[in-house]
């Protein structure tokens, strides 16, 4: 299956909490990405918001609750839900995590990390050409920020991730701050990470900020993108030869423009142009959420 | 690979996952299998590195809850609040694809485990206030994001004559709901709302009609009567019967029905070609 997804430059993510301002203002970015589930079920102001950025803007769809690597059967009417929606949107493409978030019909809303085996390639390849075969697309999958490994494994992520496009030909997003985030936990090499990875595959990268806990770090979304990361983004583009580019932020959401700006840097980092500000990395001992709460959005109540 | 070793292969990912569910949801204490399924890191043992699974979990579902019912932490106080909500967690835990999913048991939940009001120190039911508050806060959020009518193409409030006709029926918006509360919920939730601090009201049997308009979701205080004719029109029945069966004048069901329907909670206005009007 090859992919054809074209580059659409640098975008951010559609929160509610800019809706108003992305309205009135219509901000020049070259695209949003929306998270799949906020939108799927909705028949109130976040679909019409979504139908007016559509109209004006590319769009990505984005999901967190696809489960691709789940031992528990596939929704198919979750699955109905993210087609119907993607057939009525036309998102440039269409993503989750290389991720399970449930089994025996319960979800912990969380992207929780795979043993990266054998039998686990099998099982996330036979999934993968189900729901491929469904959405009548390939799909991308994302690296998610992990805090655990599995004594079990045989293989590192890059390699079960190449290994899964291969099988597949799904497409890549990689994830710059996951990749630095997970190499920090479990120690090993984001560079080496980065370039096993079939540039060819990579159809997108996301950047975020991320929480030094001390005794591991956290991909909060809660931040500007930290400096080491900025750095795996100069190399990512290197290998990949320049994909769409996103930044998320999640939590502790900031004003647009303070968001937009980080976009911007994202893009002048692309071209080749460092920054001479420099970004400290938020450190605190307090409870940190990762993968924050992409899903909120809060009901307009007249008062 | 054969198909009975895939098998094997695909229950041994399927036990790592329900055990990894189990230990993250809470579900499964101890931690004797731990260190035989999860590396430890240079900086955290095994148990340390699953346990950020185990508080995201909680902080995570925590967190939804918590921002969708600002009322209701505002009555309680955050950790009384968090008290029910884990509680509640634990007895549904989440199945859903969606979050929107997660709080629509909670009420129910609230209403189940409530303590008999005799138990009660102060001899208040203010319990009612409580399972009350959070029915309407998870109503506001089906309002919110359910269908309503903005979508429809060119879709106005629907015009009503001056002068009030006996065979008017309605198709009533796909927002409208309606709540009876033994305690004025929708004035509570409002001033919550409004960043007010009010105080645990006193019981006053309310009813509350929710809609939407314009995408923002409206609470309107109704009495009894009203109550009852809006009931009514929504099972199909005319503005006649309905006002008469709850003993409102038709002329002052008359003006309120004009209201609703400017204000959207009607989709439609069918007045019959047989109808009088009246007066």
């Amino acid at each position: 299956m090859s992919l054809d997804y074209p580059n659409l430059g640098f975008g951010v993510g559609l929160r509610s909490s800019h809706f108003g301002h992305i309205q009135q203002a219509e901000p020049e970015v070259d695209w949003f990405e929306v998270i799949s589930e906020n939108f799927m079920d909705s028949g109130g102001r976040p679909r019409a918001v979504l139908d007016w950025v559509v109209e004006r803007y590319p769009v990505v769809m984005h999901g967190v609750s696809l489960s691709i690597g789940s031992t528990h059967p596939l929704d198919f009417d979750y699955l109905a839900r993210l087609r119907s929606l993607a057939r009525a949107i036309e998102p440039a493409w269409v993503s989750d995590h290389l991720c399970w978030t449930g089994v025996a019909g319960l979800n912990t809303h969380d992207l929780l990390p795979m043993p990266f085996t054998e039998e686990s390639l099998a099982h996330v390849v036979r999934r993968v050409l189900v729901v491929q075969d469904y959405l009548e697309r390939p799909i991308v999958l994302e690296n998610p920020s992990t805090y655990v490994t599995f004594v079990s494994s045989t293989m590192p992520e890059w390699e079960f991730l190449r290994r899964v496009t291969e099988a597949t030909g799904c497409g890549l997003l990689l994830d710059v701050n996951n990749v630095y985030v997970s190499a920090r936990n479990h120690g090993f090499d984001p560079v080496e990470y980065i370039c096993a990875l079939p540039a060819d595959r990579i159809v997108q990268v996301h950047l975020a900020g991320h929480t030094d806990l001390g005794t591991h770090l956290v991909d909060t979304h809660d931040g500007p993108v930290a400096d080491p990361v900025w750095d795996l983004y100069d190399l990512a583009m290197r290998h990949a030869g320049g994909v769409s580019t996103l930044i998320e932020w999640d939590d502790r959401v900031p004003a647009f423009p303070i968001l937009l700006a980080e976009a911007h840097k994202a893009e002048r980092r692309a071209a080749g142009h460092e920054d001479t500000m420099r970004q400290t990395v938020v450190q605190h001992d307090q409870p940190a959420l990762s993968n924050p709460l992409r899903h909120l959005v809060l009901a307009d109540v007249g008062v | 690979m054969s198909a009975s070793n895939q098998l094997e292969l695909d229950s041994e990912l399927k036990s790592v996952q329900r055990w990894f569910r189990a230990m993250v949801m809470g579900h499964e204490q101890g931690e004797g299998d731990v260190e035989q399924i999860i590396a430890p890191s240079a900086r955290q043992s095994a148990a340390e590195r699953l346990a950020v699974y185990q508080r995201g979990y909680t902080l995570r579902l925590l967190e939804c809850l918590r921002a969708g019912h600002p009322g209701l932490r505002h009555a309680l106080g955050q950790p009384l609040f968090d008290q029910f909500a884990l509680d509640y967690l634990g007895a549904y835990p989440p199945r859903s694809y969606t979050l929107g999913a997660l709080g629509q048991h909670f009420a129910q939940h609230l209403a189940a485990t409530r303590p008999d009001d005799e138990d009660l120190d102060d001899g208040e039911p203010w319990t009612d206030f409580i399972v009350d508050l959070a029915r309407l806060e998870r109503l506001v959020t089906e309002v919110f994001d359910g269908p309503g009518l903005e979508r429809r193409d060119g879709w106005e409030p629907p015009a009503v004559p001056e002068r009030p006709t006996r065979n008017t029926r309605v198709e009533v918006a796909p927002s409208l709901r309606i709540l009876r509360s033994s305690y004025p919920v929708g004035r509570y939730l409002l001033a919550v709302y409004r960043g007010e601090a009010p105080p645990l009201p006193l019981p006053e049997p309310t009813f509350v009609a929710l809609g939407r308009r314009d995408y923002v979701v409206r609470l309107y205080d109704v009495t009894g009567n009203e109550c009852q004719v809006l009931e009514a029109l929504s099972r199909g029945e005319p503005l006649g019967a309905a006002a008469q069966n709850a003993e409102l004048p038709i002329d002052l069901a008359w003006e309120r029905f004009k209201g609703w329907a400017q204000a959207g909670l009607f989709a439609a206005v069918t007045i019959a070609p047989d109808s009088r009007e009246v007066g």
